[in-house]
């Protein structure tokens, strides 16, 4: 905001003081002049007119002397009327004039050539006001009256004694001339006026030194609390303003020191809730912080339980094959009659447990095989393998599986493929995994086994006259495998870990497994993978 | 005595004594070793014309032990068969390179063990 320009002319006026010295001081001193003036007017006024007064009483008074001197034109008798007059110390000069205008006598100061007065023929006594050799004079001039029939007593004692009823025969005879300085009436007003400018002056002083009290008694507190308010503004809570008068000021004082007291209360509060809200906050990170040292030491301990639960699974799995190939060692041994002839009656369970022994140990390596895919520590072994040799040898280990069941088990191959790149022994693993469960899931009719090559892409395909799958239940097969494991591992008999294996390794081959089924007409499995994969792959 | 003599190279009591077991029928001479370190002994003293090495035994394993025999003049043709716990580990891969003539997954089928003896090391007529 720029300044006003008044301002820039009065720059005092925008503090309170001056503004308050600045509203009062003219309004003053005017009405002091103004005063001052009216005061010497007025006083002028009576002085003169109590001057010309005197010089009309004066100048009356003279006519009245003289009139016997005019009447004779005794000169001595005219100076005699005369010297009374002047002993009158504002009288300056004195004329008295015959009837004709000639000077009969003049008295006072000199170089008074006095002209005769022009209008003094009346017989009323007049003034005015002349200027003679620089000095102003109030002149007064009265007519010298002479009775017609005076007599010489009449004259002489200055009375008249005049019978009742007769006339006055009254006649002008001269005139008297008295002359009032004006000077002293003049001193006197000048050392009035100057009384006047030495009250205003004093006045002024005296109200400006008043004022500036005054207004530092208004300002002062005002400034103290500026200087507070800006204190506490840099914090200084604990100012204290001295509450000296009983007027507004103080009561602000007051209402500034509780404010103060107050802001300092809630300053006090806020502070306390600072230092808890930090203390909590440095009890919520210590908290914090040694959650997440808990969190880290179980997620440390959940990890190495995870490996402990693989490796546990690895050495059950170990462990389990040492009895399991005592078992099947011997039972074999037995139907092979290494000791000695048995009976078709035992030959039979002997079989069973032949059987489920070998089922038992397909479980344990498919546990086996999951626990390593889940730890992350499953690895291909690549190398050249034959897709020939892999379906022939599915063949083979399923052929009296279906002989048994009566199922027809055929096996559809090009004469001739290529040899491929990948883990050979996981890929037969795979067909052996959804062979079996067709030859499982089938109770009459054919299974068959084909694989195709196209565009480098090695196709197997599985299909079964069985009880068929549901949409849902396929799209369970794959997608939900983790979930719906328990319960088709129980719907179908232990199958659930061999397809979700499968789905894994070829997934490692970089391939994808799906199905297609009709309920009551079959399942179709197929699984496609490349020729050669590219590299070492994990799962 | 011109039966062949086999020895068999395993910690575990119960699957030496199908091996014995599967043998007893046949002409060939059964020699055991429940460890790495008895079995160099056994086969710088008897040099048997065949060995059945489990790869898995305490403290020397079967694969140290073939990489021993393959070095020593006198077993360096001998065949070896390396009979594996872990039927898809990778245990067959590196008894192969050890040297092993051929390779069993435990659990084998002693009917299969015999034809693969009988393969190697024909019985003496």
């Amino acid at each position: 905001m720029t300044e006003p320009r008044w301002r820039t002319w009065f720059p005092g006026f925008s503090s309170f003081r001056a503004r308050v010295f600045w509203s009062v001081v003219p309004v003053v001193v005017s009405f002091l002049v103004f005063q001052g003036w009216m005061n010497v007017r007025e006083h002028r006024r009576l002085v003169t007119k109590e001057f010309e007064k005197r010089g009309l009483a004066l100048a009356s008074n003279l006519s009245f002397a003289s009139e016997l001197g005019v009447f004779s034109e005794d000169a001595r008798l005219l100076e005699a009327a005369m010297r009374g007059t002047l002993r009158n110390p504002d009288v300056s000069y004195v004329l008295i004039h015959s009837r004709a205008g000639r000077v009969l006598a003049r008295g006072g100061q000199s170089g008074t050539s006095g002209t005769p007065p022009g209008d003094a023929q009346g017989d009323r006594p007049s003034a005015r006001q002349v200027e003679r050799g620089g000095q102003r004079f109030l002149e007064f001039v009265s007519p010298i009256v002479s009775e017609g029939s005076q007599t010489p007593d009449e004259v002489l004692l200055g009375a008249r004694v005049r019978p009742k009823g007769e006339e006055a025969r009254e006649e002008v005879i001269g005139a008297a001339t008295v002359g009032l300085s004006l000077a002293g009436v003049e001193a006197q007003v000048r050392s009035l006026a100057t009384l006047w400018g030495g009250i205003t002056a004093a006045f002024l002083i005296v109200s400006a030194a008043v004022l500036y009290g005054f207004s530092l008694g208004i300002t002062k507190p005002i400034k103290q609390l500026t200087q507070q308010a800006q204190k506490i503004a840099a914090g200084g809570l604990q100012q204290q303003i001295a509450v000296r008068s009983r007027d507004e000021i103080g009561s602000l004082a007051a209402a500034f020191n509780h404010m103060t007291g107050s802001l300092r209360v809630s300053m006090n509060e806020k502070e306390r809730a600072f230092s808890e809200l930090a203390e909590l906050n440095r009890t919520l990170e210590d908290r914090i912080r040694q959650r997440t040292v808990e969190l880290e030491e179980k997620s440390r301990q959940l990890a190495a339980a995870s490996r402990h639960k693989s490796d546990f699974l690895a050495n059950v799995s170990h462990e389990l094959r040492t009895p399991m190939n005592a078992i099947l060692g011997f039972n074999e041994m037995i139907l092979d009659q290494v000791y000695g002839d048995i009976s078709d009656e035992l030959r039979r369970p002997l079989s069973d447990i032949q059987q489920s022994g070998r089922h038992l140990l397909r479980l344990i390596s498919d546990v086996l095989d999951l626990s390593k895919i889940e730890a992350g520590r499953m690895d291909l072994v690549l190398g050249e393998y034959s897709v020939l040799d892999t379906v022939t040898a599915v063949r083979v280990s399923l052929a009296s599986l279906a002989a048994e069941k009566g199922l027809e088990f055929v096996v559809s191959t090009p004469a001739e493929m290529p040899l491929a790149y990948g883990d050979g022994r996981r890929v037969t693993q795979c067909l052996l995994n959804l062979a079996g469960n067709a030859l499982k899931f089938t109770r009459q009719g054919r299974v068959e086994i084909a694989v195709d090559l196209l565009n480098e892409m090695l196709r197997f395909r599985v299909s079964d006259t069985g009880i068929g799958i549901s949409r849902e239940q396929i799209d369970k097969l794959f997608t939900e495998f983790q979930q719906a494991d328990a319960t088709i591992a129980r719907e179908f008999g232990g199958t659930g870990l061999g397809l979700s294996i499968t789905r894994k390794f070829v997934e490692m081959h970089e391939g994808r497994v799906w199905a297609e089924s009709e309920i009551g007409k079959g399942s179709t499995f197929f699984f496609s993978i490349p020729l050669h994969v590219k590299g070492p792959m994990t799962a | 005595m011109s039966s062949k003599t086999i020895l068999y190279v395993e910690d575990n009591e119960l699957n030496r004594r199908i091996v014995r077991d599967l043998l007893k029928r046949t002409s060939y001479r059964l020699l055991e070793a429940p460890d790495g370190e008895t079995s160099l002994d056994i086969v710088r003293r008897e040099r048997p014309d065949l060995i059945l090495m489990d790869i898995q035994l305490p403290r020397l394993s079967g694969i140290e032990v073939t990489r021993t025999l393959r070095s020593e003049a006198i077993t360096a043709n001998t065949p070896i068969i390396a009979i594996t716990s872990f039927a898809l580990s990778g245990d067959e891969q590196r008894a192969k390179e050890a040297g092993a003539t051929a390779y069993m997954t435990k659990p084998y089928s002693p009917r299969d063990l015999l034809a693969l003896i009988r393969s190697l090391l024909p019985e003496s007529e």
